[in-house]
């Protein structure tokens, strides 16, 4: 098993008499007692990290990091404050009622029209559109579209 | 009425053309401002996908949008090339006679290639700066079984700084994947006495050149070339053979604006900070147009535009004009067909390539898909 107190704390301090000595003492004693205390699970960790070392794991890792960098070296405050300010747009229309309410309505009717006659005949004729405007789901749904029309268009100059 | 014109559809053109339609959204209902985009064609071209076209690994519809698509509504696209540019009167004149007087005048028309002025060039080397460059080029690439490639910076400045040593590197990968890298020398030269004109860059690539068994050639001035002893002469008086040479063209600004006197030894002088033409307060300059000592990189062209876009804004309402841009410049780097790395930097802090990776090869990937993303504002 990996036995890492003595051998950390040694060479920590080994090394801190040669380069900066007042301080090393000190934080040899204060990794000792955190070794004592916390080396059950210290060695698990490094025995985790030793692992992913070998597997490769810890390279990919760290390439998958660079990413990170890559957005903060790509980006600007104007693009943050852009691209923020189309999140909260898209965020604002998906979070009102009566636009989740449609969302929630359209893959259904969506479908219905995929398989339904018009996907599978083609054009229905005249007399065929006539005959559905009886059924009143119909009709509320075509009260519905031209309402939306309605208040689509811009105000007229 | 403020007439805001912009001549070129490219990326510097179209992006400052969305986000002033954005910023100027109530002037442009209130009639009180115009858009103009005039450009030479009716469809944009994503240029950074010539270099994977080289390599038949993409195709024109990956890389071509209708322009009117990317524009923002408001926008009023011209498709007309501009011959003309009068100062003085404010007006730009198009091929078709037709003339557009302007309040505000962005300049993004790009750079082009002049192989012609390198003697032998034309009849002897291939080039992946042009669309019809870069597929005349795969179809000799898949053909080349064995010799020399030699792949020669002979014109600096030219669009993106990177793009020659990514072929190189490119080169040496497409070989290896198709096992005939032992029968194929790859030359690389650079006429100056680095392997690139940024020092950092130069630093990273030279190891990285070694290391792939590609030959370098510094302080190699192409003088001419000659086509059928296949062989360049330097200004140095040195002799290299070639079998296929990929010669990275002289660039210059579209002749309209040396015929419209307002290029300095063939570019737009340019305030390095504010963008403005030199000498006209309501003309602007960017991308690879202008003079000045950054990349001729589409980023850099993107980074510009709101400068550009704010000042114009900044205008037309009357306020003081103070954005500036500091030179930032974002550029990936192909170091093969399956990793890449990126450099960063601006005037004032020089760039520090990271170690090449598959992640970064893939953001490059998921990159040029967003593009279009880019040129529409959004990002
Ligand atoms: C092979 C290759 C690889 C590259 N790789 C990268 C990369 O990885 N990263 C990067 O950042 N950059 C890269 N670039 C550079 C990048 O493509 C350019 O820097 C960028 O396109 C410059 O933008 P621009 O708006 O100044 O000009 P362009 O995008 O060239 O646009 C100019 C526009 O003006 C139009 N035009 C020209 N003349 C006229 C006229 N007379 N009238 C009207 N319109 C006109 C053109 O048709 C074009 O639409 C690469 C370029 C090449 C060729």
């Amino acid at each position: 098993m990996f036995q890492p107190h003595g051998q950390l704390t040694g060479e920590t301090g080994a090394t801190g008499h040669d380069t900066c000595a007042p301080s090393s003492p000190a934080v040899a004693h204060v990794l000792n007692q955190f070794l004592n205390e916390q080396g059950e699970s210290v060695a698990r960790a490094l025995t985790t990290l030793s692992r992913m070392e070998q597997e490769g794991t810890l390279e990919e890792l760290a390439g998958a990091l660079t990413l990170l960098k890559l957005l903060k070296d790509a980006l600007t405050d104007d693009m943050v404050i852009g691209l923020a300010r189309r999140v909260e747009r898209l965020a604002a229309v998906a979070a009102d009622p009566a636009v989740s309410s449609l969302l929630e309505r359209l893959p259904g009717a969506l479908r219905a029209a995929e398989s339904g006659t018009v996907s599978q005949e083609g054009a229905p004729g005249l007399t065929a559109l006539w005959r559905q405007l009886g059924d009143p789901q119909v009709r509320r749904g075509l009260a519905y579209l031209l309402a939306v029309v309605k208040r689509l268009a811009p105000e007229a100059p | 009425m403020h007439d805001v014109v912009i001549v070129g559809g490219g990326v510097g053109g179209t992006v400052t053309a969305n986000l002033l339609a954005e910023e100027l959204a109530p002037e442009l209902a209130a009639g009180r401002v115009r858009l103009r985009l005039i450009t030479d064609r009716p469809e944009h071209v994503y240029k950074p996908a010539f270099l994977y076209r080289a390599f038949g690994r993409t195709s024109p519809a990956a890389y071509r949008r209708p322009q009117r698509e990317l524009l923002h509504p408001a926008v009023q696209l011209v498709v007309d090339p501009v011959r003309t540019v009068d100062v003085a009167q404010r007006r730009v004149t198009c091929a078709s006679g037709q003339s557009y007087i302007y309040t505000y005048l962005v300049l993004a028309p790009g750079a082009r290639v002049v192989p012609e002025r390198t003697p032998g060039l034309v009849e002897a080397g291939e080039q992946f700066y042009t669309e019809e460059g870069s597929a005349r080029l795969y179809r000799r690439l898949e053909r080349f079984e064995k010799g020399t490639v030699v792949v020669s910076v002979i014109g600096v400045p030219h669009m993106c700084p990177v793009a020659p040593l990514e072929m190189a590197f490119m080169l040496d990968a497409f070989f290896r994947e198709r096992g005939r890298r032992d029968q194929v020398e790859i030359v690389y030269t650079y006429p100056i006495n680095r392997v690139h004109s940024n020092p950092a860059i130069a630093e990273w690539a030279a190891p990285q050149l070694v290391q792939r068994g590609i030959r370098v050639e510094t302080f190699f001035n192409v003088e001419r070339i000659d086509p059928e002893q296949k062989t360049i002469a330097t200004l140095e008086g040195a002799e290299l053979a070639f079998d296929l040479l990929i010669g990275i063209p002289e660039h210059a600004a579209p002749a309209f604006l040396e015929e419209s006197g307002l290029t300095v030894d063939g570019w737009v002088p340019t305030d390095r900070h504010t963008l403005a033409v030199k000498g006209h307060d309501n003309a602007y300059a960017l991308g690879d147009v202008t003079d000045l000592p950054v990349s001729k990189a589409g980023s850099v062209a993107h980074y510009q535009a709101s400068t550009v876009a704010a000042n114009i804004a900044a205008h037309v309402r009357g306020l003081p004009a103070a954005a500036r841009y500091n030179g930032k410049t974002f550029c990936f780097i192909e170091t093969g067909t399956e990793r890449a790395t990126y450099v960063e930097f601006d005037y004032d802090h020089p760039p520090q390539p990271v170690r090449a990776s598959r992640w970064v090869h893939w953001a490059k990937l998921a990159y040029n898909q967003a593009y279009w993303l880019t040129a529409r504002g959004v990002v």
